[in-house]
């Protein structure tokens, strides 16, 4: 048994009357501590699939299962599966504290100790104790992107649900952001479901990868077969020819 | 030819605090060739850019040795002069399409706008110059982009219309800050190779500004690659696997690769001393 399993699910989004389609029939399954990608340009579905899981999107069709039981928004929920979302300057409450932010969760789920955790929270995520009483606009992107993991990590969860953390991030600061997502997610035997437009940093995170297009599941790829550029379909040759590190020999 | 010349550039911010120097004596030329300018955050690039059009508010100050654009001293001319080069000579395409196209306006309107202003033409022959400028861009049904309205377009088509927009008049110099940045990858690939093109076939200097060192490799002849507002390394892009400095070897290693070892990417070092000045 899979620790995800999404079976035909399709979300369908009603706006002025007119139906747009999002996803449509998807599959996937995500083992435990495995990681997994989803790829596809901006439209194709892939941050539709994570909002699904989380609630945030309504699911027409098919279903979702995390550990074999249906899926219920509930705090057990909260508990096991978290998001980090992709813009930094957007997921963050502008006037609370970092950490109000970051003992949020810790209250809501009645969870003691708050004084410890947030202080080991800003460690983990390589973040200086004196940061605590910050506003997220006295960060950089990077270290706010760290806080935004930080706070999804709050409550233990086994899985991390990762919608382009680091597309909003310039190069070196997101190699520092990807590595710490490979060190925690090693650590804690998280489980990874990550979204992103650039093959290369799925390539860098994931086992396996779903290339979607048109909210379609166009095509399963494992680490070797991306590597080797042992695609089957065009559109995935496609996204694979147009990736920038193909650009440089 | 050289058709730009900066000698020892300084963008300078008297701030509250104290003064902040953005960019700290940057020099270049440039022919009609493409020249990419790669960095971090923070390193001055688009200041750079910006400084070429004069595009700089107070605080902030621009001083110069030499800024020579074709013959005309850019430092001298006055304000009004400076407004007859932005656009017709110099013309700089920025970053998102979604804040810098004014969202209240048709683009067929933004497009004709400087066509009828500017160059003092009649309405259909505005508009058949602006459907011609949105072809040039590879916009398949321009008749439907002149109606629609910024938020109508999606991200990349955005971007083509402000492509198209600054080579209507033509400019012999153009700054691209960042124009893919906010595109997908297979997006982003067509908008550099319309851009890429159009700058070719009508032999444009080009100013590639990014943090991208892939991108501008592939679109630059030459790269300056800036570090806290100084040029640390300029070299031919075809070179940039064999860079001598520390700090473009480091913008180049902490990419990830398709097929890489998947091992910690090595994190950047940051010298205080390549910042100083020499």
């Amino acid at each position: 048994m899979s620790l995800i399993e999404i079976d035909d699910l399709s979300v369908t989004f009603t706006a002025q009357g007119r139906e747009v389609r999002a996803v449509q029939g998807v599959s996937l399954r995500v083992d435990a501590r495995e990681s997994f990608g989803l790829v596809g340009e901006s439209g194709s579905g892939k941050s539709t699939i994570l909002r699904a899981i989380c609630g945030l999107a309504p699911v027409s069709g098919g279903s979702i299962r995390i550990g074999g039981e249906a899926l219920r928004h509930d705090r057990a929920f909260a508990r096991r599966v978290q998001m980090v979302f992709q813009d930094p300057y957007a997921s963050l409450h502008p006037r609370h504290t970092l950490d109000r932010t970051l003992s949020e969760p810790l209250a809501i789920h009645g969870i003691g100790g708050a004084d410890q955790r947030v202080m080991r929270a800003l460690e983990d995520v390589g973040l200086p104790s004196s940061f605590r009483f910050r506003y997220p606009h006295q960060l950089s992107g990077g270290q706010r992107q760290r806080v935004a993991i930080a706070r999804a990590l709050m409550l233990e969860p086994e899985i991390l649900l990762l919608d382009e953390p680091t597309s909003a991030l310039d190069a070196s600061v997101q190699a520092e952001v990807l590595n710490l997502l490979a060190r925690l997610r090693a650590e804690r035997e998280l489980t990874f479901l990550m979204v992103s437009h650039d093959l290369a940093v799925i390539d860098h995170m994931c086992d396996r990868v779903l290339v979607m297009q048109h909210g379609r599941a166009v095509e399963e790829l494992t680490r070797a077969e991306l590597a080797g550029a042992r695609m089957q379909t065009d559109y995935a040759r496609s996204l694979f020819e147009a990736s920038a590190d193909r650009l440089m020999g | 030819m050289t058709l730009l010349s900066v000698k020892n550039l300084r963008v300078t911010f008297d701030t509250e605090t104290g003064r902040v120097e953005a960019v700290r004596g940057v020099s270049f030329s440039l022919g009609r060739e493409r020249l990419g300018i790669v960095g971090e955050s923070g390193s001055g690039k688009t200041m750079t850019g910006r400084s070429v059009l004069r595009l700089i508010r107070p605080p902030g100050r621009i001083g110069a040795d030499e800024m020579r654009f074709d013959g005309q001293d850019l430092m001298r001319l006055t304000e009004r002069e400076m407004r007859a080069l932005r656009g017709p000579r110099i013309a700089m395409v920025m970053q998102d399409p979604k804040y810098s196209l004014n969202p209240v306006m048709r683009v067929g309107d933004q497009l004709m706008e400087g066509l009828r202003k500017r160059d003092r033409l009649g309405r259909a022959e505005a508009r058949a110059k602006a459907i011609a400028a949105l072809e040039a861009v590879q916009i398949r049904d321009p008749e439907r982009v002149m109606e629609a309205y910024p938020h109508e377009l999606s991200g990349g088509m955005g971007q083509r219309v402000m492509i198209a927009m600054m080579l209507i008049p033509n400019p012999d110099l153009l700054i691209a800050d960042e124009p893919t940045s906010a595109l997908d990858v297979t997006v982003q690939a067509e908008v550099l190779k319309i851009l890429d093109d159009l700058v070719r076939s009508r032999g444009m200097g080009l100013i590639f500004i990014s943090h991208d060192l892939r991108l501008v490799a592939r679109f630059c002849d030459r790269v300056l690659v800036m570090y806290k507002g100084r040029v640390v390394e300029e070299l031919a892009a075809a070179d940039l696997l064999h860079a001598k400095h520390p700090y473009t070897q480091g913008l180049l290693n902490c990419l990830p690769r398709i097929g890489g070892d998947r091992g910690p990417l090595p994190g950047l070092d940051r010298d205080a001393a390549w910042a100083k000045e020499v």
